[in-house]
């Protein structure tokens, strides 16, 4: 146990503070007060209230079941396409009230994207899957548009070497790491604000995780990322700061070396040190 | 990788009120499409259900009229020797003194049936005190009066273009006025077979015909189609064989039920010799026709039985055999049952297989047996539908309503069986 | 009646022997079953078994040599002027036989031959009953001498049971073998007389002119493209009513729909796909053509009485339920994870219908469209009573056309003789509606089954 922390401290030690010094100052983008989630009458997530910095990436751990992927698809409505899903609070993204009825849910997820557990390119090509997102919003005006979108977008997740001569091909036949690095170009085409990731490495190898994680960082600087995982190595790997779900609520959030070195709560203590979980 | 973003990129999401505002029309759009869709299905079904009932509740009505008869004679028995449609003959031109000429007289016989001398024998067979008194008694009237009657013959049309004439009508109208005119239910349709005379015909030989013909049906189909399951489910090897087996069941689901007709004509009666036009020929066509339908709903109900069952079973030391006749089978039989109830409707609806085999000839006689000459119902609405008669249409739409109430029993039925014994594992 | 007084009989005989062969046993090892190797019923179904076997064997054995005894005896009482064409006079006799109507206008020396067949019949039946009593008899004796303790009763009768079962699996291939075989026979026999191509490619139909018996020399015309030209037209207008309804319904249910509206349209639409095919051809002959021809008559044009149209529609209505239940099941196999990744890039409803689901659902959606097409192609009942009888090369829905099914059932139905170019060409039509529907249903099945292992 104590090898363990050891090992975990000494990987996020070195290299990654650097990083995190470079960073511009940071603004609040999205911003959650009071976050409450009910499936029907079972109620999934309480009282949750963290704001979310502009170029961070912010960890949400915890064991299986404790909400915090329930509170990551609160944040761009996606819990909207769930049936007897209610949501409480007030979720804010530059001041604006995503729940208001003004808002309109298309509206949200254009501006905060999303990735997925499980990468789920469309049954298309390549290069169609990378269109897709520009095609509906509208912001291409040409064929080069799209080829300027596709070839950037493919590039920034580091894929475009090895698609570049197949990019009529469908998108299903990659690579596991490949397809989730596909479904990322495909979410920063539209160029949204805030990335949501959930789960994203946990069907990959561990090279395959390894390039997304440096992909991840690399993203930072243009956008806003959170990111759910259950590798807490991950998240002391990846993010800046870390908030620790358990049983439906926010047990605490904070920097990311403090939670994982000082937690102040024993339940994070022990979710860490692996004693829960 | 800021740099070389492209503009497009850099503009980001149009999300301008007027774009979100026509994506979201499009959005209502579709939506409603998708409404009308469902809407238009439901209608086609409203309008085929009114159509049909609105042309076929009144053939469970029938007009009669009401005849003094006088049974006062004394050759009146034995019923055999009687000339009861003399009888009834002379009892109408008692209403009518004044109607003298024989055209006239042919004319007035038409407004009844032509089956009333079976009634007044029925009648006086049924309360033989009648004998030696004068009685007041209701009879049928003729198919063109309960027409009349229900408003399908219109008086303003020229007398030319009308099945009953100026004469005839004035006739009805003083029946009428006596009050010998009256509705009443049509008991013949339930309890008589066909006849060429609408106002005597009635669905009892189709509907014992169908009993008949579905008997044989389930009889072959149940057990084969059980047994077949439950070898291809629970005891055939996964090769190319039962691989075959598989692919040709689902195929033979698909064959249009007419080729089953052509295997019948060809091979059960040309070549078997099973006699034509009988409940056991279209029974076995029938047959052949819905095992496909009754393997696979039995199939997917041995399915339904957890694995976890026949390993107990198993590993108490029963056989394969006594694992499946002892646990698998009888957790299976409501699914099963409720399968080949689902079968059977889809047989009692089929018409055209029996088509093939000689089902469709003009049968008066309630069929008695396996081997007699039969239709069925759906048979029987066919013929009646080609009928030029404007009564047999009303009379093919009752037939309509008796067959879709049948078939919805069936259906209600299994559904509730399923609830019944539907079981979560 | 005799036949259910020897049904009864054998049961009878088979519940005495289950006794005979479970009491048997039982005394061999004086009542202690522990001594026993299977359960004591075990040996009684061991025995009913060796009964069944035998007396049907005898039975099969019977019914083949019947036929050909009968005849063999019959000849002999035929006179010389029935000798030149057996096999005619034995089919004439055997019709005669069962329908008392016709005999009574036979002639004397008809029914002479037709009373001495009913005796040799009545011999038969007797024969047939003996047989089989006899061979099961004969079976158990044989049996009953391997009855013993150490017998491994269940098991043999386990294995008759799982011959039992293969048997009743594989009825339905010879059910597929009978079709194929008795519809390529007659259809062979149809193309003795009218050539192949003259069938597939002449543009000339009508089949009515061999009528009488002296006039097969002249037989009529047999160009089939008119009817399957027919069959076409009114199977494209189903398909234009059937397929945006039914998709749009499917569409709607599998993704609008909220839990309470989809229990209720579901099985209403399901009534439409349970309404027997007689009352949709009722429905249009009676309903629909009347109001589409006085549509055609306000508007000035003249539609025929028994139109394309008005068939085609209510085909349509009816394959609606068909293509809406298998495209919803389709459309419901598309994993939700593509759902919800368009709707992470910010798509509305429709827009992640139409550009994602839309096309992931296209096999299979396309593999439904086909197993409704062929259904209805070999739709017969709608447009029998529907559609017209005259083939006609049109392609005007205003016309009245003729189908396969439709001729199929006209040259068939009614008197026939069996070896008339007119009905054997019903069977040459239905080898081809055989083929065609068959070609349909597999390629549909192959490519919704690729679909589902796809998503699986």
């Amino acid at each position: 146990m104590k090898n363990e922390m050891n090992e975990l401290c000494s990987v996020e030690g070195a290299e990654y503070f650097e990083v995190e010094d470079r960073a511009p100052l940071a603004e609040v983008k999205l911003f959650a007060r009071d976050v409450g989630v009910k499936y029907g009458e079972n109620e999934a997530l309480k009282n949750v209230s963290i704001d979310f910095m502009e170029h961070q990436v912010i960890s949400l751990i915890g064991p299986s079941g404790c909400g915090k992927s329930t509170f990551l698809r609160c944040l761009n409505r996606m819990n909207d396409t769930i049936e007897g899903c209610r949501v409480t609070g007030e979720i804010r993204l530059d001041g604006k009230d995503i729940y208001s009825k003004a808002t309109d849910p298309v509206e949200i997820r254009a501006r905060i994207g999303m990735v997925f557990q499980k990468p789920n390119p469309f049954p298309k090509s390549i290069y169609e899957n990378i269109c897709y997102g520009p095609r509906i919003h509208g912001m291409a005006n040409s064929k080069a548009d799209y080829d300027d979108i596709v070839e950037w977008s493919l590039t920034s997740a580091g894929l475009w070497d090895e698609v570049k001569d197949r990019l009529n091909e469908p998108g299903t036949g990659l690579s596991g790491g490949q397809q989730q690095r596909l479904c990322i170009a495909r979410a920063i085409a539209v160029h949204p604000e805030v990335i949501l990731m959930d789960e994203p490495c946990s069907a990959l190898d561990p090279i395959a995780t390894a390039k997304i994680e440096e992909l991840i960082d690399e993203l930072r600087e243009r956008f806003t990322i959170t990111i759910v995982t259950h590798s807490m190595q991950q998240a002391a790997r990846i993010s800046q700061s870390t908030a620790f779900f358990h049983l439906g609520e926010l047990v605490e959030e904070g920097k990311t070396d403090d939670i994982f070195t000082k937690p102040g709560d024993e339940r994070t203590e022990a979710y860490i040190t692996g004693r829960i979980g | 990788m800021t740099d070389n973003m492209p503009r497009s990129i850099q503009s980001g999401p149009d999300l301008s009120a007027a774009r979100i505002a026509r994506r979201n029309r499009s959005e209502r759009w579709f939506r409603q499409l998708g409404i009308l869709a469902i809407g238009s299905a439901l209608l086609m079904l409203a309008v085929l259900m009114t159509s049909i009932t609105s042309k076929g509740y009144s053939a469970f009505w029938q007009t009669q009229i009401a005849i003094n008869v006088n049974f006062a004679s004394s050759d009146v028995l034995p019923t055999e020797k009687v000339n009861f449609r003399g009888l009834a003959r002379r009892s109408i031109r008692a209403l009518f003194p004044d109607v003298k000429s024989r055209r006239d007289k042919r004319a007035l016989y038409k407004l009844f049936s032509n089956g009333i001398g079976y009634e007044l024998r029925d009648a006086i067979q049924r309360d033989p005190s009648l004998l030696g008194q004068s009685k007041r008694i209701w009879v049928k009237a003729s198919a063109d009066t309960d027409m009349l009657v229900k408003g399908f013959i219109e008086r303003a049309v020229k007398q030319s273009d009308r099945r009953l004439s100026d004469k005839q009508l004035t006739w009805f109208d003083r029946l009428e006025k006596d009050g010998r005119i009256a509705k009443r239910f049509n008991l013949t349709f339930f309890t008589q077979a066909d006849s060429r005379e609408p106002e005597q015909a009635g669905i009892l030989g189709a509907l014992i015909g169908s009993i008949l013909t579905l008997s044989v049906t389930l009889l072959l189909v149940f057990p084969v189609g059980v047994a077949a399951a439950i070898y291809l489910e629970e005891f055939a090897p996964k090769n190319r064989w039962s691989d075959v087996i598989e692919v040709n069941i689902n195929n033979l689901a698909a064959v249009p039920s007419i080729v089953f007709g052509l295997l019948g004509l060809a091979v059960l009666l040309n070549w078997v010799g099973l006699p034509r036009s009988t409940p056991i020929a279209g029974g076995v066509v029938l047959a052949l026709m819905t095992l496909p339908t009754i393997i696979i709903s039995s199939r997917s109900a041995l399915k339904a039985v957890p694995p976890s069952i026949r390993e107990a079973a198993i590993g108490m030391g029963a056989s394969p055999l006594q694992t499946v006749s002892h646990h698998v089978l009888p957790l299976a039989m409501p699914g099963m049952m409720t399968g080949a109830i689902i079968g059977m409707a889809q047989a009692l609806g089929e018409t055209a297989p029996l088509l093939m085999i000689g089902m469709v000839a003009f049968i008066v006689d309630v069929p008695g047996g396996f081997t007699d000459a039969a239709t069925v119902l759906p048979v029987q609405i066919f013929l009646w539908a080609d009928a030029p008669e404007r009564a047999f249409v009303e009379k093919t739409s009752a037939a309509i309503m008796v067959l879709v109430a049948f078939l919805i029993a069936m259906n209600l039925f299994a559904i509730l069986m399923r609830k019944k014994f539907e079981r979560r594992w | 009646m005799h036949n259910l007084i020897f049904t009864a009989l054998i049961l009878i005989f088979l519940l005495a022997i289950y006794h005979y062969g479970r009491r048997f046993s039982l005394l061999t090892v004086n009542h202690n079953r522990q001594d026993l190797h299977s359960l004591p019923g075990y040996y009684g179904l061991y025995l009913v078994f060796w009964f069944i076997g035998p007396a049907v064997a005898a039975l099969i054995i019977w019914l083949l040599l019947e036929p050909p005894i009968i005849m063999g005896l019959l000849s002999e009482s035929l006179t010389l002027s029935f000798q030149a064409a057996p096999d005619d006079v034995m089919r004439e006799v055997r019709l005669l036989a069962s329908n008392a109507f016709a005999l009574k206008s036979a002639t004397p020396e008809k029914v002479l031959l037709v009373n001495r067949y009913q005796e040799l019949q009545a011999l038969g039946n007797g024969i047939r009953a003996v047989l089989v009593l006899g061979g099961g008899v004969l079976g158990v004796v044989y049996a009953r001498r391997f009855l013993s303790p150490e017998m491994r009763a269940r098991q043999s009768v386990e294995r008759f049971i799982k011959v039992l079962l293969i048997l009743c699996s594989v009825i339905a291939i010879f059910t597929t073998i009978g079709i194929v075989l008795s519809l390529l026979f007659e259809a062979i026999r149809f193309f003795h007389k009218v050539s192949p191509a003259e069938f597939l490619f002449g543009l000339h139909w009508s089949p009515q002119t061999a009528l009488r018996a002296d006039q097969v020399g002249a037989s009529g015309a047999f160009g089939a493209v008119p009817v399957f030209a027919g069959t076409f037209l009114i199977t494209i207008i189903a398909m234009c009513v059937s397929i945006p309804i039914g998709l749009m319904s499917a569409i709607y249910l599998a993704e609008y729909a909220t839990p309470r509206i989809r229990n209720w349209v579901k099985p209403s639409l399901e009534i439409l796909a349970g309404v027997p095919t007689v009352v949709y051809g009722f429905f249009a002959a009676l309903t629909v053509a009347p109001f589409i021809r006085g549509l055609g008559e306000q508007v000035g044009i003249a539609v025929a009485s028994e139109s394309a149209l008005a068939a085609g529609l209510v085909m349509g209505i009816m394959i609606i339920p068909f293509i809406s239940s298998l495209s919803d099941d389709i459309i419901n196999a598309v994993p939700q994870s593509l759902r919800d990744g368009a709707y992470a890039m910010g798509s509305t409803k429709s827009e992640t219908i139409r550009q994602v689901v839309l096309p992931a659902a296209l096999p299979g959606i396309v593999g439904s469209i086909l197993l409704a097409v062929s259904r209805a192609i070999g739709e017969t009942m709608i447009v029998v009573m529907a559609a017209g009888l005259a083939a006609k090369l049109t392609a005007n829905p205003l016309e009245a056309v003729t189908t396969v099914t439709v001729q199929i059932v006209t040259l068939l139905v009614g008197d026939q003789e069996f070896d008339s170019a007119k009905t054997l060409a019903a069977f040459a039509l239905g080898l081809m509606l055989f083929f065609i529907t068959l070609a349909l249903n597999v390629v549909a099945l192959i490519v919704v089954r690729k679909y589902r292992e796809k998503y699986d």
